[in-house]
């Protein structure tokens, strides 16, 4: 719990100039594929927007800065191993890793396509 | 029937060195995946796997299975090098971490911070955009709030009773577009299995 409240006490010294909220109960990895490729200017810099998004101060992307990203979590295993325990476990690691091929999301939901883009691999 | 990318490369870190990913990664870690059982769920469907070259992987299936797919881009179905694996004697609790994906893990903290930096030689070009990711895990919704209020973290999970009070506080507040969320969620059709005709577990195999 120290070290916990030593952790916020030093993010709490910088504020960043963006808002963003994402309304819903839950994000998926498909959620944080999809904030992976938004891009950031920098940290101190004017607001920008999702992809696809419908924030009114949308303005072209600049390649580059860190996306802060909040997930609330209370999860008593404490592991990296992907293959030991199950979707949180995903979300941080598995960000480092690939899949043969991803879930495309991009016309949901008009269109749900489960077999999506190839990532690594095509299917034959 | 899967044929893969030429050139999707591992970090370059011992014990792996920036090799290539090959069939036989996949065929490996699907195989702990299964041994390891936690996940092992999502391969259920699979009777066989077979690197038939470095390039070429083929799935026989125990019947047909219309998920299967779907569970290939599972974000459980992640393909590690075996040599991380021998490295740590069996256990990655504590990593290493080294994937051939578009994120490098620099700092985990657990229940508290990942960080990431972009691979930048990534296969799939000019992704990703950002320099780092960092996610910033709260236990509790209280201090999501703070966070969020105080600008450290870009996203908010929450519903329209807490965003009504956030629009109070936060003047340039905006609404990420609520697709991205629903497909993150998924769409889920649940039974209620004590009700009838779904409470005759012969119905609900059907």
């Amino acid at each position: 719990m120290t070290d916990e409240r030593n952790y916020w006490n030093s993010l709490w010294k910088t504020r960043a100039s963006r808002r963003q909220v994402l309304r819903g109960a839950a994000l998926g990895g498909a959620g944080l594929a999809a904030a992976v490729v938004i891009g950031c200017g920098e940290e101190e810099t004017s607001t920008s927007s999702p992809a696809g998004g419908t924030g009114a101060a949308a303005g072209e992307p600049k390649r580059g800065g860190v996306i802060t990203w909040l997930s609330q979590s209370n999860e008593t295993a404490n592991t990296l191993d992907i293959h030991k325990i199950g979707h949180t476990t995903m979300y941080r690691a598995g960000m480092a890793y690939n899949k043969l091929i991803r879930h495309d999301m991009s016309k949901y939901p008009e269109e749900f396509a489960f077999i999506g883009d190839s990532l690594i691999a095509v299917r034959s | 029937m899967f044929n893969l990318h030429r050139g999707v490369k591992f970090e370059n870190v011992a014990p792996v060195n920036g090799r290539e990913l090959v069939a036989g990664d996949v065929t490996y870690s699907f195989q702990r995946m299964i041994d390891e059982k936690a996940n092992a769920s999502v391969l259920k469907a699979v009777e066989k796997m077979e690197a038939v070259d470095d390039y070429t992987v083929r799935f026989t299936l125990k019947n047909p299975d219309a998920d299967f797919l779907w569970s290939m881009g599972d974000p459980r179905s992640l393909v590690l090098p075996k040599e991380t694996v021998e490295s740590a004697n069996g256990d990655l609790t504590n990593g290493p971490v080294v994937g051939s994906g578009p994120w490098i893990m620099t700092e985990w903290v657990h229940n508290q911070i990942l960080k990431l930096r972009r691979k930048p030689d990534y296969f799939l070009q000019p992704f990703p955009y950002a320099d780092e990711f960092h996610m910033v895990t709260v236990t509790d919704a209280q201090t999501g709030q703070a966070a969020f209020r105080t600008g450290q973290v870009l996203n908010n999970l929450t519903n329209d009773q807490i965003t009504d009070l956030l629009r109070q506080s936060v003047p340039d507040l905006q609404l990420a577009d609520e697709k991205l969320l629903g497909a993150a969620a998924g769409d889920r059709l649940w039974m209620n299995p004590t009700k009838s005709p779904v409470n005759d577990v012969r119905v609900r195999q059907v």
